[in-house]
């Protein structure tokens, strides 16, 4: 097979009529060949069958058409989206009405949807508005936490199905789950000493650490890197716990505590500089230790990468290259401090009466004030 | 790629070229207009998309898998899919009848990879019965009828990427480029996959090239 016969041969069955002497035997005899394939009349689909699917994809095709606006609220979702940008108020409000209206239809069918699939933004959106609902922080941890394992699921599926790009959406929204589940739970031990919830998440990260373990083999490309990242935040999780019950790994827990100012519930993404020892180390420790950052490449999300940070050993006189969060402490233990650095920002919704205990959207009064909400949002 | 309802195309003078292809489907209005409605939400355009191209899509399937149940389990499955996915869909150098073939692809490689089902095509109904070629002569219908159906039981013992350039190229009428899309694989790649393929494929039937 040489290139002049492969190139003659296509020549030959595109209908050339600029070939002359360039065609051997050998290609006309496969030219037949393919005529022959190609005239054969193939044998079409039953008659019921098709009239049975077309009826089917119409009744498919109404149903999908009767979630516009969640749909419309996600659109631009595309095969590398790392960021969700939308308004935390319209998404409470739409999506909890969808709940409060659907008689449970929608959020079943969506409770089923994998990234790429028309539902699952609106899957996600019913999820957050279930989680801003949540008062408690432990609560609102593990539900965060539940919400990254359900995106492990998710991508374990795209993976299973070869939709890399859909397994590495999930794996990016998993990353984000985890960060924030995992601040909520961390800040529930170092406000109050809950030490149940430091073992929840040391627990999580075990397990959740060996599914995605399980599923490197699957991925490839973006759906690899999002893996990466996933694996760095549980990297950062694991040393911020060692850090809080005072087994630092970057300063051995020679002193416990934290500095002050140093949040130690904030768990960074990955292409941003992490401190994996905010321990106070005393008067002669202006250096706050190793600092971890991501060397700089590819980003999924377009989100300006952390320039290289050299490791410092902990006895250099060099000052730190990261300053500490600047943020104190609020006297209100209760307050989360707002981080302009997480993505996305904290849900609120609109209008809810006060709550005495944690509780789901099903509270009549809640509903009702939710469905308010849409009203306002969406009427004009 | 031509849909079941066009003619089947005029044979060139020369008789080892193929049929002419219709016009790439993208290029019909028709197509493009039930395209958009579809992604706006119209079931009743997504229907007309499904009207035209059904026939196309099962002939693949049933070509890959060789059963009439599964190969409609399969066409029903790649119809959701693409109902599911069909704001995702671009004009870009692949038509709407490709891209429903490559979902097609995609979903008969699931199957065989969870049913280690192998090809094992029913000869006898996958093509159509002698005189159904274009052929006039009776005579030369039911020679032809029978090197199809040799040359037919041929392709059902290649496997992989030349069975499926194969369908693609000449069942299908995918041209170079669409295939290409379809497979992943550029243009050079397809004319050699295509070129190595038929020489596969005439090993199994060399005594009947000289009857055409």
């Amino acid at each position: 097979m040489t290139p002049t016969d492969v190139d003659a041969l296509a020549r030959l069955l595109d209908g050339d009529p600029t070939l002359n002497g360039e065609v051997t035997e050998e290609s006309r005899a496969l030219g037949r060949l393919a005529h022959v394939l190609a005239t054969a009349k193939p044998v079409p689909a039953r008659p019921e069958f098709k009239a049975a699917l077309r009826a089917k994809l119409v009744d498919a095709a109404r149903e999908q058409a009767r979630v516009p606006a969640l749909t419309r609220m996600r659109t631009g979702i595309g095969a590398s989206t790392a960021r969700w940008r939308y308004s935390t108020r319209a998404a409470a409000a739409t999506g909890a009405a969808a709940l409060a209206l659907s008689s449970g239809g929608l959020a079943v069918a969506a409770d089923r949807a994998l990234p790429s699939d028309v539902l699952y933004p609106a899957k996600l959106v019913i999820e957050d508005v279930r989680i801003a609902l949540v008062r408690d922080d432990v609560s609102r941890g593990a539900a965060h936490l539940a919400q990254a394992s359900t995106r492990i699921s998710e991508a374990e599926a795209a993976a299973g199905d070869g939709n890399q790009a859909g397994a590495a959406v999930a794996l990016l929204k998993a990353d984000e789950a985890l960060r924030t589940g995992a601040g909520e739970l961390l800040r529930a031990y170092t406000q109050r000493g809950d030490a149940s919830s430091v073992e929840r998440l040391a627990d999580f990260t075990d397990q959740q650490r060996a599914r995605l373990a399980r599923l490197d083999d699957l991925l490839a490309g973006e759906a690899a890197e999002a893996a990466r990242i996933l694996r760095v935040a549980f990297e950062r999780i694991e040393a911020r716990m060692m850090s809080v019950v005072g087994a630092c790994e970057g300063c051995e827990g020679a002193t416990p505590e934290p500095r002050p100012g140093a949040d130690l519930a904030d768990i960074p993404p990955a292409h941003e500089a992490f401190e994996e020892c905010p321990c106070d180390l005393g008067p002669s420790g202006g250096d706050a230790g190793t600092v971890d950052a991501e060397p700089p490449g590819p980003s999924l999300d377009g989100a300006p990468e952390a320039p290289p940070v050299q490791d410092m050993p902990p006895a250099a006189t060099d000052t730190p290259s990261v300053q500490p969060p600047a943020e104190a402490p609020t006297d209100d233990p209760g307050v989360p401090q707002p981080d302009p650095n997480h993505e996305p920002p904290p849900l609120t919704v609109p209008d809810l009466p006060s709550v005495a205990e944690p509780r789901r959207s099903s509270d009549s009064g809640v509903v009702d004030a939710i469905v308010r909400g849409v009203l306002h949002v969406l009427l004009p | 790629m031509r849909t079941s309802s066009e003619p089947a195309g005029t044979v060139a003078a020369s008789a080892a070229s193929l049929p002419s292809p219709a016009p790439a489907s993208a290029a019909d209005p028709d197509v493009v207009e039930q395209v958009q409605a579809a992604q706006e939400g119209s079931a009743q355009a997504f229907a007309l998309l499904y009207d035209r191209y059904v026939d196309q899509v099962f002939s693949y399937v049933y070509h890959r898998v060789g059963h009439r149940q599964t190969a409609e389990d399969l066409v029903g499955d790649v119809f959701l899919r693409a109902l599911r996915r069909i704001t995702s869909f671009k004009w870009q150098g692949v038509d709407f009848g490709a891209w429903l073939i490559t979902i097609a692809r995609n979903r008969v490689h699931d199957h065989f990879k969870s049913a280690r089902f192998r090809l094992e095509a029913t000869v006898e109904e996958v093509f159509d019965t002698p005189g159904s070629s274009t052929a006039d002569d009776p005579e030369e219908a039911a020679i032809h009828g029978d090197l199809a159906r040799q040359v037919h039981e041929a392709l059902s013992q290649l496997k992989g990427e030349q069975a499926e350039v194969l369908y693609l190229r000449f069942i299908q009428h995918l041209n170079v480029a669409e295939t290409g899309a379809v497979m992943g694989k550029s243009d050079g790649a397809v004319k050699a996959l295509q070129y190595r393929a038929l020489k596969s494929l005439a090993k199994h039937v060399p005594q009947e090239l000289g009857k055409l």
